[in-house]
């Protein structure tokens, strides 16, 4: 029987308190615990405070004086300077994200329970411990942890992967597809963010692969990968890439499938000869993090080379500058078609 | 004085002249003549010099799009025709026997023009003939050790070929 614990959540606003409670809902099937929303902060297993604020700091800081017992979760773009034991929810409030960080606090209330549960887990689940295992020891992409990361390792096989109430999806990851025929693209997203931990992820043969596909619609996964690259970055290069690194496309991406981001495109044209992440902040006056966002995403569909650690002296972006005359002739052109 | 202008070209049938009036302020001005070798099963018309359409900017300067004629026997027209381009546009018809034998011509007829200017790809028909993919056009590019944007196109769609054209700005802004 599933354990039913109560969350109380402080600083946040009308519509992601709207969003929780519904979230909280997801959990109804869950075999270990189940999430109950509550008013009383006396009552609460967990209590979620919005750390983004003044009062939300100081209520943190409060709850950790008084040595409170019950799991402090913090919701915080960044989570700088949270004290020992709290965790951590990201910004924004994604349902995969949430149940990740809940599964996380009904395991610290059941003492540990549920992690040796799994430890004992057999069949499909232990086939599953183990290639993650084997991807969490892996020197590379791990740093994350999150289930793109683990798909982009896993680029030769097909991959299914569960979340908490049972939904999945199949990631053809070589043919670049996946079917699902109960979640919506947003869902997939969201769970692509989330923590291998959180998701159960079976590798699959082509014969189990035929024949649960065989009535699913196959869908892109490029956009998919892209968009969730994107969105996960949050400015930090991907494990095995530098900060010094020097990077160059081996194809040009489809960005009019992908989405026709105008920096997307300057800095696709600019590393068709190649260049480092600050040449590229230079050229495109675009914030650093953008850039590192836009190599994740070229990174996790294979459009990068492999990088050079060392930069040439002059790296092919900073030789490019076109005259006046022509940025001014480019720019009517533009505003004359509308572009 | 030399007219600023965007070349297109492709094989016979790919769609330059539909491109170029998608965004002409005029129809264009094409040199058409009835076809009457195989492409005559594609089209009942093919060009022979050259298609014309404008595009006249805030200033008044007008930007010439200049369509080449699509067989390699009309080849001393490109010559002429590039004068003054400002980048190149190359439709390629996926339905036509070997399209990256097309496309590899016209790469190469181009290259020196292209080297001092830059080039898309835009693919047509793909949806009608869905091989080779946009994949293989990229993986035959690198093989060739070129990175040229190359897109899947509807010459029809004006939004298409705006994509085109930006995508090709973009890079002349960088080269």
């Amino acid at each position: 029987m599933p354990q039913t614990l109560r969350l109380f959540s402080s600083q946040l606003s009308v519509s992601n308190l709207l969003t929780l409670k519904i979230f909280l809902g997801l959990t109804k099937t869950d075999r270990v615990a189940v999430w109950e929303y509550t008013d009383d902060p006396e009552a609460a297993t967990a209590v979620l405070i919005d750390t983004d604020t003044p009062e939300g700091r100081s209520q943190v800081k409060e709850w950790v004086d008084r040595k409170k017992s019950q799991v402090l979760i913090a919701f915080s773009d960044k989570g700088i300077g949270l004290p020992n034991g709290v965790l951590l929810l990201s910004r924004p409030l994604r349902s995969a994200d949430l149940l990740a960080v809940l599964q996380e606090a009904a395991t610290h209330c059941t003492s540990g329970s549920a992690g040796q549960e799994r430890g004992k887990s057999s069949g499909p689940a232990a086939q599953v411990s183990a290639l993650l295992e084997e991807t969490n020891t892996s020197a590379s992409f791990t740093g994350t942890g999150r289930v793109l990361n683990f798909l982009y390792k896993n680029h030769d096989k097909a991959l299914k992967a569960i979340d908490r109430v049972g939904r999945s999806v199949i990631f053809d990851v070589w043919r670049r597809r996946y079917y699902t025929i109960n979640l919506t693209r947003t869902e997939v997203e969201d769970l692509l963010a989330s923590p291998v931990r959180s998701v159960q992820i079976q590798e699959m043969s082509s014969n189990d692969l035929a024949k649960e596909i065989q009535n699913i619609k196959a869908q892109d996964s490029d956009p998919l990968f892209w968009t969730a690259a994107l969105a996960i970055s949050n400015g930090q290069l991907m494990l095995g890439l530098l900060l010094e690194g020097f990077y160059k496309l081996n194809r040009w991406p489809d960005l009019k499938k992908l989405g026709a981001d105008p920096l997307h495109m300057k800095l696709a044209a600019l590393l068709r000869s190649g260049g480092t992440i600050d040449h590229l902040a230079h050229f495109t006056k675009a914030p650093v993090e953008n850039i590192i966002d836009f190599i994740n995403a070229c990174q996790v569909l294979h459009y990068l080379e492999n990088q050079q650690k060392s930069m040439p002296s002059v790296s092919p972006v900073e030789q490019k500058k076109p005259s006046e005359e022509k940025r001014g002739l480019f720019a009517r052109i533009r505003s004359r078609l509308g572009i | 004085m030399k007219q600023i202008k965007f070349i297109f070209t492709g094989p016979p049938g790919a769609g330059k002249t539909t491109a170029i009036a998608t965004i002409s302020e005029f129809p264009p001005v094409s040199t058409d003549v009835f076809s009457t070798d195989s492409l005559s099963k594609l089209k009942d018309t093919t060009t022979v010099a050259m298609d014309f359409g404008q595009i006249t900017l805030e200033n008044g300067q007008k930007i010439g799009l200049y369509g080449t004629p699509g067989q390699r026997r009309f080849k001393f027209m490109w010559d002429i025709l590039i004068q003054g381009g400002l980048g190149l546009i190359v439709l390629i018809d996926n339905r036509r026997p070997e399209p990256f034998k097309d496309l590899a011509m016209y790469l190469d007829n181009f290259s020196e023009f292209i080297e001092k200017t830059d080039a898309v790809i835009g693919i047509t028909c793909i949806d009608i003939k869905d091989t080779p993919t946009l994949d293989d056009y990229q993986d035959f590019l690198k093989e060739r050790g070129q990175i040229y944007p190359s897109f899947a196109i509807d010459a029809r769609n004006k939004d298409d070929v705006l994509f085109l054209l930006n995508t090709l700005l973009t890079c002349l802004e960088t080269s």
